[in-house]
């Protein structure tokens, strides 16, 4: 697979005095570097407050990148069937994220937890658990995830199949 | 704070994302781990991944508010001429536009945005093609091609401020 550059798209968030907010959006041609989307985002942040008596609260950089070869799901794929990971974090608290699709070789395939649960103990799994908990080395740097709170994850609390829904429909790639 | 998006489709084109956080990572680096950790879920998925992306989000940590008598639904609305044949049009809205930016006498005091008060000669010309980074339209300069059009999105270049005006939104 190979990733390509997409639209890069600037948000900007503001508030006003009742405490209401409103966003704008701009977006970038292809080819910018990283660096100079954040430096462009900051003073372009400058151009539009001083037209703006709101306050501007925060602003957000998306940089999308795409699969140009356009992957085909399996057959009988479904985005429903997700595997959640409930994670024990650094200040005693849970946090979850879910994998969609999740494969059935992964899951437990005797006992009680039969299908039920995920083999923490899998090839495939072990791997993932293993990235967001200790992280993966990148250019010699350690990155590691953590919550949307910036709190890190520490060890998986609970790990299983369940069917949730999701958006319909909404695969197109253009 | 970087947020990775991680889009799946399964064999029906449903779609659903899976999301990590990852602290004061750079773009660079954020998509480093991204296209490592892409290829550690995907093996444990039958789901097709087809996109990423990198949010990077800058907040004011001190919970700002607008300047006394500020309203979001009073905007600037300022329409672009893209670099389309023929011209598009494209429309960058500025919420609470601020009084000095609004034209004060003539036929159309009240409604018309001033575009030669300071700030707003200096946003149009931020908005506008000719410095070596500019916001462009969502679709492509040529017009859109169809399906598979992502893989030349070039995005069309704001090339000229067309029209500037107050409104109000709901």
């Amino acid at each position: 697979m190979a990733y390509v550059q997409g639209p890069t798209s600037i948000t900007y968030t503001f508030t006003d005095d009742d405490g209401a907010s409103s966003r704008e959006t701009v977006k970038l041609p292809l080819g910018v570097s990283a660096v100079n989307i954040g430096s462009w985002a900051a003073t372009y942040a400058g151009e539009v407050t001083a037209v703006s008596n709101a306050a501007l609260t925060r602003y957000s950089i998306t940089s999308e990148y795409y699969d140009d070869t356009f992957p085909v799901a399996a057959p009988g794929s479904d985005v429903e069937n997700k595997g959640v990971f409930t994670f024990r974090t650094a200040n005693n608290g849970s946090s979850s994220l879910t994998i969609p699709s999740i494969i059935e070789a992964v899951l437990i395939a005797t006992g009680t937890r039969l299908s039920t649960y995920i083999d923490l103990a899998n090839v495939l799994i072990a791997p993932v658990v293993a990235a967001l908990v200790s992280g993966i080395n990148v250019g010699g740097t350690v990155i590691a995830p953590a919550t949307n709170n910036g709190i890190d994850l520490r060890s998986v609390k609970d790990a299983y199949k369940q069917n949730r829904s999701s958006q319909k429909s909404q695969g197109n790639r253009g | 704070m970087v947020e990775l998006r991680f889009y799946f489709v399964d064999d029906d084109l449903a779609s659903s994302r899976h999301t990590v956080y990852l602290l004061l990572a750079s773009l660079g680096s954020a998509f480093a781990f991204a296209r490592a950790y892409a290829a550690l879920i995907t093996g444990m998925t039958d789901g097709a991944l087809i996109r990423i992306n990198i949010i990077t989000t800058y907040q004011d940590q001190d919970s700002p508010k607008g300047a006394p008598g500020s309203d979001l639904h009073r905007v600037g609305v300022f329409s672009f001429d893209t670099d389309n044949t023929p011209p598009g049009l494209y429309v960058l809205t500025i919420p609470a536009l601020i009084e000095a930016a609004i034209l004060s006498s003539g036929a159309l005091a009240g409604v018309a945005i001033d575009t030669t008060q300071s700030a707003v000669a200096a946003f149009v010309a931020a908005s506008t093609a000719g410095g070596a980074i500019y916001p462009v339209a969502p679709w492509d300069a040529g017009g859109l091609a169809g399906a598979g059009d992502e893989l030349s999105y070039t995005g069309a270049a704001l090339i000229a401020l067309r029209s500037a005006y107050v409104g109000e939104t709901p």
